[in-house]
């Protein structure tokens, strides 16, 4: 199953690359192609993830941050990760709302934390935090005194 | 509201006064007619992920339960599991009397969150008897989590490789007698809601949600199975004991509040059987595993600000310390899938 998977991707989108540890199976591509890749994986009937099951960051200064997109068919009960490697002082990556609804407020919280712009996303506005907040607290750098907003910035 | 028509917003909480933490609706509103709800979370958020950071794995579990308060000890046993998962299966062995006592612990918080559920649906439907006694209900299943745990809502018990202590004599013959009376106290409220005209008209083709919809915005657990989804992961990725134990999960095709009801309902009398099982099956021996904790590496220029020359060999704690790896550990919660995303990095 699991080259059969590896092939079928692969065919379609050459660069990708795939490793496996606890997490399963992961396939990781390109941010240009991530948006590609995850619309192919949801139509291509042997594949058929129609469920974006969890879909996250994490931060790796200084250079990057990687962004996961887990997968799961229930049709075919296979599970797959996408991920991809952003360039940390532009983080930018195509949206994927229009693949799944689900990821709407996922990527609106990795914008609120991580500061990760979705190209495309419909309404990228901070989910948790309020929008006068400054800095993105997940980001590893975030230091503790920013933690309270500038008394200038409240009174607007 | 602009002149001359019925269009308003309404700001709905997150001062509400019957609950902790809640959500802030901004409501646009054509007459009685919601068009559209603008909903702000956040209230409850307790930046587990950034506290995370500069803790070790065995202080983490401590705030999970803060995840979802009612349903703490599934947050808790979650977080235990993922850790787990960062080893390999022959270096943390879980006895199998803690892998049983998991069991017990998560299906008697499931029946608690889904008692909790049935007791403020009834009252917000003005069924104020089923308030009453959902709660009494709960209120046994908390006091048996207060005998074995010490705490009743925000519970610390499970660990990383069992627990710390064993479930207090006496405790699973309680247990026991609240599974066997739990089916009699069901078959009460059903009574006053399952052929109640007046709940089916409130509940009946009231917010439906399709299956693909369900799908598309990721709706997990018994939301899911109202809307025809026949999936359960106790049953497609079950962890320890659950293949062992025989259980139905309960599926409804017509996705609206009246099978969301029933499957809950269902759901809860299930949830009663595996705790029976569980207990009656559990064998007897250790409760905690022995965890491979390994010496903690200070960098040196760290210890240099201390004026500290040399590396420190002793009088620093073992902690675990798992090898770089990614993870994704994901349960069947009450509330649907609960998912513990953990990236280690060969450190503490």
């Amino acid at each position: 199953m699991t080259e059969e998977l590896k092939k079928t991707i692969t065919d379609k989108f050459e660069k990708a690359e795939f490793y496996e540890n606890a997490i399963g199976l992961v396939c990781v591509v390109a941010p240009e192609k991530f948006r590609e890749a995850a619309l192919f994986c949801r139509n291509e009937p042997s594949l058929a993830f129609d469920f974006l099951n969890n879909y996250t960051a994490a931060d790796f200064p200084p250079e990057r941050f990687e962004v996961f997109a887990q997968m799961y068919s229930y049709e075919n009960r296979i599970k797959l990760t996408l991920k991809t490697m952003l360039d940390r002082s532009e983080p930018r990556v195509p949206s994927l709302v229009e693949v799944w609804s689900a990821a709407n407020w996922y990527e609106r919280e990795m914008y609120d934390l991580f500061g990760i712009i979705f190209a495309g996303h419909p309404d990228l506005r901070r989910l948790f935090l309020p929008e006068y907040w400054i800095g993105h607290p997940l980001r590893k750098d975030y230091s503790d005194d920013r933690l309270v907003p500038k008394p200038e910035v409240l009174s607007e | 509201m602009s002149e001359g028509s019925d269009k308003l917003i309404l700001n709905v909480g997150p001062q509400h006064p019957s609950t902790h933490g809640v959500l802030h609706f901004r409501m646009h509103l054509d007459g009685e007619v919601i068009e559209r709800v603008d909903p702000e979370v956040g209230y409850l958020h307790r930046s587990i992920e950034k506290i995370s950071e500069s803790r070790w794995y065995e202080q983490i579990p401590i705030f999970c339960d803060r995840v979802d308060y009612t349903t703490a000890m599934t947050a808790v046993l979650g977080f235990c599991l993922a850790v787990e998962t960062l080893y390999n299966k022959n270096e943390i062995k879980v006895p199998e009397r803690a892998w049983y006592l998991r069991v017990v612990v998560t299906e008697l918080q499931r029946i608690a969150s889904h008692f909790l559920w049935l007791a403020t649906f009834g009252l917000e439907l003005g069924a104020f008897t089923v308030y009453m006694y959902a709660f009494r209900e709960r209120e046994k299943v908390l006091d048996l989590f207060e005998e074995i745990a010490g705490e009743r809502i925000t519970i610390n018990y499970p660990e990383i490789g069992g627990f710390g202590r064993d479930m207090p004599e006496g405790w699973a013959e309680k247990a026991l007698k609240f599974c066997r009376e739990l089916d009699h106290h069901l078959d009460e409220i059903e009574d006053l809601l399952t052929n109640n005209p007046i709940f089916l008209a409130r509940t009946k083709g009231i917010g439906a949600i399709s299956g693909p919809q369900a799908i598309d915005y990721g709706l997990t657990g018994p939301n899911a199975r109202a809307s025809g989804i026949d999936f359960d992961l106790r049953r497609e990725e079950p962890w320890g004991p659950y293949p062992e134990l025989d259980f139905k999960v309960p599926v409804r095709e017509e996705g609206d509040v009246y099978a969301r009801y029933l499957v809950r309902i269902e759901e809860i009398r299930q949830a009663g059987k595996i705790t029976t099982q569980a207990l009656d099956k559990m064998p007897g021996g250790r409760i905690k595993a022995d965890l491979p904790r390994k010496r903690w590496n200070i960098p040196t220029d760290f210890l240099q600000q201390f004026g500290i020359k040399s590396r420190i060999r002793t009088g620093i704690p073992r902690r675990l310390r798992p090898e770089p790896n990614e993870t994704y550990f994901r349960m069947e919660g009450p509330r649907g899938e609960y998912g513990v995303f953990i990236v280690s990095r060969g450190s503490v």
